[in-house]
């Protein structure tokens, strides 16, 4: 009989889970918020990136299923805690992650995650998803994504913004 | 148009194939007083130097042919040149000589001029409930309900409208905005304390006569109302944010109805921008301003909420401020270069059970999706 698994062993569990589209670990994402116990039952904290995000059901089956291996006895519950992210809440990792697979973060300035270059210009208001915003560089002319909140224009310095207001 | 090209029976045309690799091509023209000795004449001019394998010979009076103003008719016919080769790089190119994009003063001004929440003297709230006499008005979580129903509604159209457009940004554009409508009208349930399911039988399960569609919403099919009504339903969710956001600094509810107010806000200025460029294109601009007219002037009861009864979970008590919400409506939704809008002076109260074909549309296909999967697949 081994000690139930803490609720830091079972955050560790759950920032192990993968985002379903982008290959990077929903802590490092800022999705995961917290995972407490209350009332016997494990309550993971979960924050999607926009209220339509498609994939909180698929997150939701990952978590349960990477919890149902690490801690099977285990009664889970998942909270959405909507419109608590926020693009600050990824981690160093996250943004190395999302900049391996072609993604900035809003809320500095955006940078082409290819070349490095910071002459990029946004492609227009929505992508093709509802948390990206699509952006152009016009130095190697790659097409990339910023991952954020897109009608935050307050934390989404286009190049031409007045200073002052991003962040 | 492509026609008959002479009535001249004695004009022929011949067609030859020189080798096994080559195709049957057009090689010539020739005048015959009869049918029969077009092709031997044929064959001695235009087969004298080298081996034919095939000569044909036809009247020119026989051939329906094309002429040059057919070009338009010629053209290969593609709704989606964005599927076409070169097209990402032609983009590229003309974005990359017209001015920056993001630079748009517009939405720039539009972010820069909103005050932060309109907040609410309480002089102006006690004149706000003075003026609503009766106690029984709707409360600020009746308004939220009622707007979830429209949201619902404006969702589920421009899903019905995501594969008509030929511009690949206008596509994205109407599958986020719809997507959103839809996933706020589920928030504001869910912040009305519905859980999953009950959120699900709400929107799928309520029969038609609960439902409380703003009438702007009733005719939402074509194009020009989805942009009318998809303004105003933006412009009303903005407002009851605002006003929501101003009762309770700090309340449990702020999150989510800052969130929702976010994105409507960027499908507000994404509507405004297609009202002023369908006002100002002649080709739309009449039809639209007489849609707008029709949704602006129905659209008075966006804040005319049937109280239902029911609990308003996370979101503030007591009663709305209609006259004023209804009063920063009819400004926020006034811009240059469209027509003035026909919001009645006053709100109106909503019909209930009604919803037009807008409604009996989203439903339909709503439930018939639903019916088509297996148990379990929809909670």
């Amino acid at each position: 009989m081994t000690a139930p698994l803490t609720p830091d062993q079972l955050a560790d569990v759950v920032a192990g889970v993968s985002d379903p589209e982008i290959e990077v670990g929903l802590r490092d994402l800022g999705v995961l918020r917290s995972v407490s116990r209350a009332d016997g039952r494990v309550q993971v904290h979960l924050a999607p990136t926009r209220l339509a995000c498609p994939a909180q059901g698929e997150i939701a089956r990952r978590v349960r299923s990477a919890l149902a291996e690490a801690a099977p006895d285990e009664d889970i519950d998942i909270v959405w805690e909507r419109g608590a992210w926020q693009p600050t809440a990824v981690t160093a990792n996250g943004r190395q992650a999302l900049r391996d697979g072609g993604y900035r973060v809003a809320g500095s300035t955006p940078r082409c995650p290819y070349c490095g270059g910071d002459d990029v210009a946004r492609a227009g208001s929505f992508g093709g998803a509802v948390c990206k915003v699509p952006f152009d560089c016009r130095g190697c002319g790659s097409p990339f994504d910023v991952i954020g909140t897109a009608g935050c224009h307050a934390l989404l310095p286009y190049p031409t913004d007045r200073p002052g207001r991003s962040g | 148009m492509p026609k008959v090209p002479t009535d001249d029976p004695n004009i022929y045309e011949v067609f030859a194939q020189s080798g096994q690799s080559t195709g049957l091509n057009h090689v010539g023209s020739l005048v015959s007083p009869r049918p029969e000795f077009a092709w031997h004449l044929a064959k001695e001019t235009y087969g004298r130097r080298d081996d034919l394998v095939n000569l044909w010979v036809t009247r020119r009076a026989d051939l329906i042919v094309s002429e040059p103003a057919d070009r338009g008719l010629l053209a290969a016919k593609t709704r989606m040149p964005h599927r076409q080769p070169g097209f990402p790089t032609a983009r590229r190119r003309d974005r990359s000589s017209a001015p920056v994009a993001s630079a748009d003063p517009q939405a720039d001004r539009a972010v820069a001029d909103d005050p932060a929440g309109h907040r609410r003297p309480d002089d102006e709230a006690t004149t706000a409930r003075r003026d609503l006499g009766a106690a029984r008005g709707p409360e600020l979580s009746d308004l939220w309900l009622a707007l979830a129903d429209d949201l619902f509604v404006l969702g589920n159209r421009l899903g019905a409208h995501i594969t008509d457009y030929i511009d690949l940004e206008e596509a994205l554009a109407v599958g986020s905005i719809g997507q959103e409508a839809v996933a706020h009208a589920g928030t504001i349930l869910l912040l009305c304390g519905f859980d999953q399911a009950a959120v699900d039988a709400w929107f799928f399960d309520r029969r038609h006569e609960q439902w409380q569609v703003s009438r702007a919403l009733e005719r939402v099919l074509d194009w020009p109302s989805l942009v009318a009504g998809g303004l105003l339903i933006a412009a009303a969710v903005t407002v009851l944010a605002d006003e929501t956001l101003g009762l309770e600094p700090g309340a449990a509810h702020l999150p989510p109805i800052a969130a929702i107010r976010q994105e409507q806000q960027v499908h507000l200025e994404h509507w405004r921008r297609l009202a002023q460029a369908l006002t100002t294109w002649p080709e739309t601009a009449a039809e639209f301003g007489l849609v707008h007219a029709r949704v602006t002037e129905y659209g008075g009861d966006l804040f005319g909420a049937v109280p239902q009864g029911i609990a308003s979970g996370a979101l503030p008590t007591g009663p709305a401020p209609v006259a004023q919400l209804h009063e920063r409506l009819a400004a926020l939704i006034e811009q240059d270069g469209v027509p003035t809008s026909r919001l009645p002076a006053s709100p109106q109260q909503r019909a209930v059970g009604r919803g037009g074909s807008a409604l009996a549309e989203s439903l339909n296909r709503g439930r018939s999706v639903r019916d088509g999967y297996a148990a379990g697949v929809f909670r």
